[in-house]
C-alpha cells in the first residue's frame, strides 16, 4: 500500500515546472471574483483574480453569457480603485469580455471619465477599450474628445485615437472621415508611430479618391516620413499609385525615383519594401530592376535568416518572369542550399532551378540530391515542380533529371509528394519523345512496389495508352500481369483494361494477352471477371487472331463524349424495364452550356448598390423571355446568348448593359436597364442603334419599355435581320431615350409632364466569338482523332510583343469564344511555350476544335500555330479568318 | 495586397507547445481548436530549429510565420504571406525584447506565468487589432510598467512607500509560492 503512494510524491517532487495556475478550476476563480465587490478594495488581490480570470480565457476556456455578465458587472467596481495597475487590468479584462450594448453603458461614463483624465496612461487606454466596445450613437458623443486626442500632445494617446480610427471606419465610416483634419495634422507629428497611424488612417478616409491618394503620395514623397513603417505604408501607396497610372503614361515611371531612393534607406524593412515594390512593377525592365536585385543579394548573405528568407523569397518571384536579372546571384544561392533554415533552402534551390542553364543542370543535381533526404514532402514537392518545369526547358537534360525523379520515387514519400513525382513523369513522356520508354519503364517499376491505389490505376490506364506505340510492347506485359496477381481489386480491374488495350493494338501480342485475361475470369471480384469477359469477346478471343476492328478501339479507347452529370440523371431516371437503356438518350450539351452561363454574372461588375437583377441567364430562360415577345417569336431556335455586356460605366445615372441573342438570321439585343434616381420615373425607354458600321444588319423590330421607376430593372429589345448562316459582325453605337417624370421622395408619385431626353451608351459589337457556343469535350485527344484531317486548316500567326504568354492565350481563347479544355488555358509561369486545346460549336451546330501552340519568339513577341479540325472546310477557314483580322 | 502591414497573431508558447498567452487579431482561426491546431502546427514545424541568438522564419498554410526561443519559452508572430517579413520580424522582436525587460532577465515559463498579468498587459501595448501599436521594447516595457517602472532600481533611490511596496511585493510572492 505504502509503496505507490511514496513513488507518487515523488513524481510531484519531480515536477519542477510549478505553475501558479496549477489546478485552476473555472467555479473557484469566478468565486474568488466576488472580491472585487469588497467595500474596500485590495488592488493587488484584485489583479490577481483578473490575471487569472484572463488566464482561463487565454487557455480557451469560455464563460457562459450569465457568467460573463456577472464577471463584466463587478469588473466595473474596480473603477472605485485608484491603482493604476489594477486598472490597466481592468481595460484589458473589458476588451476580452466584448459586452453587449445595454452592458457598454454601465461603463460608457467611467471610460469617458478616463478619457479626459490628465493622466496620459488611462486617456491612452481609455480610448481603445471605449472605441472597442462602442456603437455608432455613443462615438458621436465622444467625437469631440477622440478628435482631440488624435492631436494630443502625448504620442501614446494619439496613436490610440489613431488606432481605434482605423478600426472604427470599417463600422462608422462617415464619422471617422469628419476627422480628416486632424488626421492629416498628426501625419507630421515627430512621434514616429504616431505619424504611421496617421498615414495609414489617412489613405483608408481617402482611399476611393484616386486625385486625392496621389496629392498624397506627391507631398510625402518628397520627404518629410520619418517613422520607417509609415515609409514601408508610402512605398506601397505609391506602388499602387504607380500601377493605376500606368496605363496613361508612357515613357519614364513616375515616383521610380522615389523608390529607387528608399533601397538607399537605413532601416533594412524599408529597403526591403522598395526593393520588393520595384520587383512588382508592372514590366519592369532590367533597368530599373538591377538595383533592386543588388540590395537583395547583399541580403541573402546577411546574418539574419528573416533577411535571407524575405531576399531568396522575392528572387524567386523574380525568377519566374526575369531570370537573367536573378543569374548574378547564383553563387550567393548556391552557398544558401546548405542554410540551416530548411525553408530559405528550398527557396534556393527552386530559383536555381529556375535560372540555371544547362551546363549547370548536372552540379545542380547532385547537390539536390543530397538536400531532398532532409527536407519535409510540402518542399520536396515544390523541387520536383520544380525540376519538371527545368526538363521541358531543357529537354536535352531529360536522362538525368529523369533519372532524378525515378529516385526519389522509390524514396519515401507521402501520396501527394508521390502523385507530384508521377504526375511529372507522365508529363515528361507526353511532351518529350526521346525520354518515352525510360519514362514508362520507371513507372513499371515504380507500381511493382506502390501503396497508393489511385496512382497504380492512373499509371495502368496511362500505360495502356502509350505502352502500345513503343517500340517493344511486350515488355510491359510482365509489370501489367503481375498486378494482377499481387494487388487489390481495383487496381486488378485496371490492370485487365491495360492488358486488354496492348492486345487491340499490338496483334503479335494478341494470343499471349488472350492466355492472361482468360486465367482473370477465376478472379473472385466480379468487376475483373466482367472485364476480362468484355475484353476477351470485344476482341474475338475465341482463339482466331483478327484484325482488331476500329469499333473495337473506338469502344476501348474512346472518351465517353457525355458529361458524367447528365449520364448520372439519366442513369436515376431509367427505369428497368424491357427497353435496355440507350446511352445516345443522354443529353450532351445541356449542362456544359449552364456551367459557362453560371460564370457569366460573376464577372459583370457590381456597380451599383443592387446589381441589375435582369431576367435569370441560363439559355432556356433566355429563350422563354424571347419566345413570349410576339416579334421575335418566328425567329427559330436561340443559338447563343452573349454574357452581358456594361454600356455604362459603374456608378452612373442609369446602368445598361446588354445581351446579344444570335439566332440563324437574327440578332437580338436585349438591353437591361436600372434606373438609378430616386427622383425620376422613366417612361417608354427605347435604344436608338445607329447599324451604319453595321452592313450586313438591318432593323426590323424594337420592343420599347413602358416604364422604369427607380431600382427596379427593366429590359427593351431591338432586333436585326442578317444574313442567314453567316457569321455577320459589326458595331453599332445606342442611345438610350426617353421620358422623364420628376417623382416627389416623399409621396413616391410622378408628375403628370415628362421632359424627352437622351443619354449615350457606349458602343457594342458583335464578334465572331458571338457565333460560337462553348461546348467543352472530355478527352481531346480522341476527339481531335476522330475528327480527322479531312478539314484541318493550319497556318501560322505573329502575335507581335506580349506581356506574357499568359496574356497572349487569353486574349486568343476570348477572341474565339471557345471553351478552352483539359485545363489548357492555364499557363504555368515561367513557360517560354504552351499548348491550348479549345472546342466549341459554330453556328450551324458544326462542331471546332483548335489546337494553339504558343511560343516566345524574341524577348516578348509570341508566335502561334493554329491548327483548326471541324466538320466543314469553311468553317475551319472562317476560325482562322477570326484569328486573321482579330 | 493588404495596405497596411497587420499581424494576424502572436503567440507565446512554452517548450512543449503549450500555451502561455496567446492574442489572435484575425478571424483565419474562428473556433479555440482551430487556433490550437494551427498552434501545434507551427510548434512542431519549428521546434527543431534553433531560434535562439537570431529569429527565425517559416512559412507555411500561406502565412508567414517569425519566431525566437529563449529557454523554456517560444515566442512567435504570424504575417500574411505578402506580408514584409522584417516588419513581422520587428513586431517580434520589441515583443521579445518587452518581455525580457519585464521579467528582468530572468525569461522562462515560470517566472512568466508568475507575471502573467504584465505578459498580457505587454500583447495589449505591442499590437491593437491586428494593427502595430509599438515596436520598441523600452517604450512597450515602459507603458506596462508604468505605475512601478523604477522597482528594479537600487533602494537607495526608491521613497520609503516605494520600498515597502516592493518588500510587500516580493513576500507576497514567496508566500504564494
Amino acid at each position: 500500500m505504502a509503496q505507490p503512494l511514496v513513488k507518487k510524491d515523488d513524481d510531484r517532487d519531480d515536477e519542477v515546472d510549478y505553475s501558479p495556475f496549477l489546478g485552476i478550476e473555472k467555479g473557484a476563480v469566478l468565486q474568488e471574483a466576488r472580491v472585487f465587490n469588497d467595500p474596500q478594495l485590495d488592488p493587488r488581490r484584485c489583479s490577481q483574480v483578473i490575471t487569472k480570470l484572463l488566464y482561463l480565457l487565454n487557455q480557451g476556456e469560455t464563460f457562459t453569457k450569465v457568467e460573463a455578465t456577472e464577471v463584466f458587472f463587478s469588473v466595473t467596481k474596480l473603477f472605485q480603485s485608484k491603482d493604476i495597475g489594477l486598472r490597466r487590468m481592468v481595460y484589458v479584462m473589458i476588451k476580452e469580455l466584448s459586452p453587449s450594448a445595454d452592458e457598454v453603458i454601465i461603463v460608457t461614463s467611467s471610460l469617458m471619465k478616463d478619457m479626459t483624465s490628465k493622466t496620459d496612461m488611462y486617456r491612452a487606454n481609455a480610448i481603445r477599450v471605449l472605441c472597442r466596445i462602442t456603437d455608432g450613437t455613443l462615438l458621436t458623443q465622444i467625437e469631440r474628445y477622440l478628435k482631440q486626442a488624435i492631436v494630443d500632445k502625448n504620442p501614446v494617446v494619439a496613436s490610440a485615437a489613431l488606432v481605434s480610427g482605423i478600426h472604427l471606419l470599417q463600422t462608422n465610416p462617415e464619422i471617422v472621415k469628419r476627422w480628416s483634419n486632424e488626421v492629416q495634422e498628426a501625419v507630421q507629428s515627430r512621434a514616429a508611430l504616431v505619424q504611421f497611424h496617421a498615414l495609414a488612417l489617412l489613405h483608408q478616409i481617402r482611399q476611393n479618391d484616386r486625385l486625392a491618394v496621389n496629392k498624397l503620395v506627391s507631398s510625402l514623397t518628397k520627404g518629410s516620413v520619418r517613422s520607417p513603417l509609415a515609409q514601408c505604408l508610402l512605398i506601397r501607396y505609391t506602388s499602387q499609385v504607380i500601377r493605376e497610372s500606368a496605363n496613361t503614361q508612357a515613357g519614364d515611371r513616375p515616383f521610380y525615383d522615389f523608390l529607387e531612393g528608399c533601397l538607399r534607406h537605413k532601416a533594412e524593412m524599408v529597403i526591403f519594401e522598395a526593393a520588393r515594390a520595384i520587383t512588382e512593377l508592372n514590366g519592369v525592365t532590367t533597368r530599373e530592376l538591377t538595383p533592386a536585385i543588388t540590395v537583395l543579394q547583399l541580403f541573402l548573405s546577411s546574418s539574419k535568416p528573416v533577411l535571407r528568407f524575405a531576399a531568396v523569397r522575392t528572387l524567386n518571384k523574380v525568377a519566374m518572369t526575369h531570370p537573367m536579372a536573378v543569374t548574378n546571384c547564383n553563387i550567393d544561392m548556391e552557398s544558401l542550399i546548405s542554410d540551416q533554415n530548411r525553408s530559405i533552402a528550398t527557396l534556393a534551390i527552386t530559383t536555381l532551378l529556375k535560372t540555371g542553364n544547362e551546363s549547370s543542370v548536372d552540379r545542380l543535381m547532385k547537390q539536390i540530391t543530397n538536400f531532398m533526404s532532409d527536407i519535409a514532402d510540402e518542399f520536396k514537392i515544390v523541387v520536383v515542380e520544380a525540376i519538371r518545369s527545368l526538363c521541358l526547358k531543357f529537354p536535352l537534360k531529360h536522362r538525368s533529371l529523369m533519372n532524378f525523379l525515378s529516385n526519389i520515387l522509390r524514396e519515401e514519400g507521402g501520396f501527394d509528394y508521390k502523385k507530384a513525382i508521377v504526375d511529372s513523369i507522365v508529363i515528361l513522356i507526353r511532351d518529350i519523345p526521346e525520354a518515352k520508354e525510360t519514362g514508362l519503364l520507371h513507372l513499371c517499376e515504380f507500381i511493382e512496389d506502390c501503396e497508393f491505389t489511385y496512382l497504380s490505376t492512373q499509371i495502368l490506364h496511362f500505360l495502356g495508352i502509350e505502352g502500345p506505340k513503343t517500340s517493344d510492347p511486350s515488355k510491359y506485359i510482365r509489370y501489367i500481369y503481375n498486378r494482377v496477381h499481387l494487388e487489390n481489386a481495383t487496381v486488378r480491374a485496371a490492370a485487365v483494361s491495360t492488358l486488354a488495350k496492348f492486345g487491340a493494338m499490338v496483334d503479335t501480342l494478341k494470343p499471349r494477352i488472350f492466355v492472361l485475361l482468360r486465367r482473370c475470369l477465376f478472379d473472385n471480384d466480379d468487376e475483373v471477371r466482367d472485364r476480362a469477359t468484355l475484353y476477351l469477346n470485344t476482341l474475338g478471343g475465341d482463339g482466331a487472331v483478327v484484325q482488331t476492328g476500329e469499333d473495337v478501339k473506338e469502344f476501348l479507347f474512346g472518351s465517353l463524349d457525355i458529361p458524367l452529370v447528365n449520364l448520372e440523371n439519366s442513369l436515376k431516371n431509367y427505369e428497368p424495364s424491357e427497353e435496355s437503356f440507350d446511352i445516345n438518350s443522354v443529353p450532351r450539351e445541356v449542362k456544359t452550356q449552364q456551367l459557362a452561363e453560371k460564370k457569366a454574372p460573376g464577372k459583370k461588375p457590381t456597380g451599383l448598390g443592387a446589381p441589375p437583377a435582369g431576367p435569370p441567364s441560363t439559355v432556356d430562360a433566355y429563350e422563354k423571355l424571347l419566345s413570349s415577345i410576339p416579334e421575335f417569336a418566328n425567329f427559330g431556335k436561340l443559338f447563343k446568348s452573349s454574357a452581358p455586356v456594361e454600356l455604362t460605366e459603374a456608378e452612373t445615372e442609369y446602368a445598361v448593359n446588354v445581351v446579344k441573342h444570335i439566332f440563324d438570321g437574327h440578332v437580338v439585343f436585349q438591353y437591361n436597364c436600372t434606373n438609378t434616381i430616386p427622383e425620376q420615373l422613366l417612361e417608354n425607354v427605347t435604344v436608338i442603334v445607329d447599324a451604319s458600321e453595321a452592313e450586313e444588319f438591318a432593323e426590323v423590330a424594337s420592343k420599347p419599355l413602358r416604364s422604369l421607376p427607380y431600382d427596379s430593372p427593366g429590359q427593351t429589345f431591338v432586333a436585326f435581320e442578317k444574313p442567314e448562316g453567316i457569321p455577320a459582325v459589326g458595331k453599332f453605337s445606342n442611345m438610350l431615350r426617353f421620358i422623364v417624370k420628376e417623382v416627389d421622395p416623399s409621396t413616391g408619385e410622378a408628375e403628370d409632364d415628362g421632359v424627352e431626353d437622351e443619354y449615350q451608351l457606349e458602343e457594342l459589337e458583335v464578334v465572331a466569338a458571338d457565333y460560337i457556343l462553348k461546348v467543352g469535350v472530355s478527352n481531346f485527344r480522341n476527339a481531335w482523332e476522330s475528327m480527322g484531317a479531312d478539314c484541318e486548316r493550319i497556318d501560322e500567326y505573329g502575335l507581335g510583343p506580349r506581356e506574357s504568354l499568359a496574356e497572349a492565350v487569353n486574349a486568343v481563347i476570348d477572341l474565339l469564344g471557345m471553351q478552352p479544355c483539359e485545363g489548357t488555358e492555364v499557363v504555368p509561369n515561367n513557360s517560354r511555350s504552351h499548348t491550348c486545346l479549345l472546342s466549341g460549336v459554330y453556328i450551324g451546330n458544326v462542331k471546332v476544335l483548335v489546337r494553339l501552340q504558343f511560343g516566345l519568339d524574341g524577348p516578348k513577341d509570341v508566335a502561334m500555330k493554329l491548327a483548326v479540325r471541324s466538320e466543314d472546310e469553311a468553317v475551319s477557314d472562317a476560325i482562322h479568318e477570326i484569328v486573321a483580322s482579330g | 495586397m493588404e495596405l497596411c502591414p497587420s499581424i494576424k497573431n502572436i503567440l507565446l508558447l512554452d517548450s512543449e507547445g503549450k500555451r502561455v498567452a496567446v492574442k489572435y487579431y484575425s478571424d483565419d482561426w474562428p473556433t479555440n481548436s482551430a487556433k490550437e491546431a494551427f498552434e501545434r502546427a507551427v510548434f512542431t514545424k519549428t521546434q527543431k530549429t534553433n531560434a535562439r541568438t537570431e529569429a527565425e522564419i517559416t512559412m507555411f498554410d500561406n502565412y508567414i510565420v517569425v519566431y525566437k526561443f529563449v529557454q523554456d519559452l517560444h515566442f512567435f508572430v504570424t504575417g500574411g504571406e505578402d506580408e514584409n517579413e522584417i516588419i513581422l520580424s520587428t513586431v517580434l522582436q520589441g515583443f521579445f525584447d518587452a518581455v525580457g525587460l519585464l521579467l528582468r532577465g530572468n525569461e522562462d515559463k515560470n517566472e512568466a506565468l508568475e507575471n502573467l498579468d504584465l505578459i498580457l498587459l505587454c500583447l495589449d501595448e505591442v499590437v491593437d487589432g491586428g494593427v502595430i501599436l509599438e515596436t520598441d521594447a523600452n517604450v512597450i516595457a515602459g507603458k506596462v510598467d508604468s505605475h512601478n517602472m523604477d522597482a528594479g532600481a537600487p533602494l537607495s533611490e526608491q521613497t520609503i512607500t516605494q520600498a515597502l511596496a516592493t518588500a510587500r511585493e516580493h513576500l507576497t510572492r514567496s508566500l504564494l509560492q
